[in-house]
């Protein structure tokens, strides 16, 4: 798996190294987030909200003491989404991913996507950028 | 946190497919090609062709611009202050590529600190408020200029900003106008130059995201020059004397979005990042 998400990382650099927009800067990442907390979660996609100022989406995952834990996950602005190619159902409810990313400092379910990576392989961009 | 309900061998046997984009055209309004701009004979924007030019024959900056690459972080190639041209402005931090950062008083540098160490938290932007000047200069998301002989509009997509800069021969308000978050704009053309005087600004302003302040006291000059119809230079000179020791300039660059549209972006309609912030 860590082998995997290396390998995300390399073609990431590469899909960010164009001339489109790139991340989102609404909030500092400092603001919410701590690079100390680092998060992997493996679940299945509740809800997408495709809205400002970040799009979101939750995913239900088993929690250390086998219940069932919703995390809220924020992704950059609809906008630079659509930019990098993504369509409205390029996440939906039912699918499996593994979110790889930062926990909020003050939610213990809240998490900022670095990487999102569906079933299928696919690795979608997120627009995290960590200051 | 344990794995729910797929199994890490099915990821480990799937191919890593990452999903690459190539088109720079936002998904939302069918491409339309604009109107005032030279075209190839393929019927590409032709982005090195002589800038285009209104029916008097001044430069026309109509567009959807983007910044350019080099305006995200500080550049160890940044030449620019070199050979007499101003160090370009970064995002994060306006005086990256100032040899002695922006020349801040003691106040305003201790008031910069802390905002960093808060986190960046109190940033306007970030509560859904305009963004500071220069930020809306230098932000990821494009802006469009729509230019008309009496006024320069420049639409933000970022927080859905506006500036108006009025071309028609008025002066700038007096000392007791009311302050604004974009403060009052008019503009004269020198040459092929759109040299613009802006005052009127409210205090507390936040230059960038680490928050440089801009002050009541704030005038600020900018000079457009749209080099060729794809690239436009913008020459920002601030003169805070409230909150920096000397007037400073520095350089934004941006590139046109050939026939791109604005995409809506209604900040408070599922604002949810200020609950996570530290009080």
């Amino acid at each position: 798996m860590r082998k995997r998400f290396a390998a995300a990382t390399a073609v990431s650099l590469m899909c960010s190294a164009g001339s489109l927009p790139e991340a989102d800067a609404h909030h500092a990442f400092a603001a919410e987030f701590s690079r100390d907390l680092p998060i992997e979660v493996t679940g299945t996609v509740s809800k997408v909200e495709w809205m400002n100022p970040h799009a979101r989406f939750y995913i239900e995952a088993t929690g250390e003491d086998g219940e069932t834990v919703l995390w809220n996950f924020e992704l950059t602005s609809p906008n630079v989404l659509m930019r990098r190619g993504w369509k409205r159902d390029s996440l939906k409810p039912g699918d499996k991913v593994i979110v790889s990313g930062w926990r909020a400092r003050n939610a213990p379910h809240v998490g900022n996507a670095g990487k999102v990576m569906l079933e299928d392989g696919r690795e979608l961009f997120t627009g995290t950028v960590t200051d | 946190m344990t794995a729910a309900s797929i199994t890490r061998a099915r990821w480990t046997t799937s191919l890593l497919v990452t999903w690459l984009v190539t088109s720079s055209v936002s998904a939302q309004w069918a491409p339309h090609p604009a109107g005032n701009v030279p075209r190839t004979e393929k019927g590409d924007v032709d982005l090195a062709a002589p800038a285009p030019r209104m029916p008097d024959g001044t430069p026309d900056l109509s567009g959807v611009w983007q910044r350019a690459s080099d305006s995200e972080d500080a550049s160890e190639s940044d030449d620019s202050g070199n050979d007499g041209d101003p160090p370009l402005a970064t995002f994060f931090d306006l005086g990256a590529n100032l040899d002695d950062g922006l020349p801040m008083r003691d106040w305003a540098r201790e008031l910069r600190d802390q905002r960093v160490a808060d986190g960046m938290k109190d940033n306007p932007d970030a509560h859904c408020l305009p963004l500071g000047f220069m930020q809306f200069h230098l932000h990821p998301q494009p802006r469009k200029i729509v230019q008309t002989p009496e006024l320069i509009v420049i639409l933000y997509e970022a927080n859905y900003g506006v500036r108006q800069i009025f071309t028609d021969g008025r002066s700038l308000p007096g000392d007791d106008a009311l302050p604004w978050w974009y403060g009052y704009s008019v503009g004269r053309w020198e040459g092929d130059t759109l040299i613009v005087e802006s005052t009127g600004f409210r205090d507390g302003g936040w230059l960038d995201v680490q928050g440089s302040p801009l002050t009541d006291e704030a005038k600020i000059v900018e000079r457009f020059r749209r080099l060729d119809t794809g690239h436009m230079q913008i020459d920002v000179t601030i003169d805070d004397p409230k909150a920096y020791t000397e007037p400073f300039t520095v350089r934004v660059t941006h590139e046109l979005m050939p026939d791109d549209e604005l995409i809506e972006f209604i900040c408070l309609e599922n604002e949810q990042s200020t609950l996570h912030f530290d009080e």
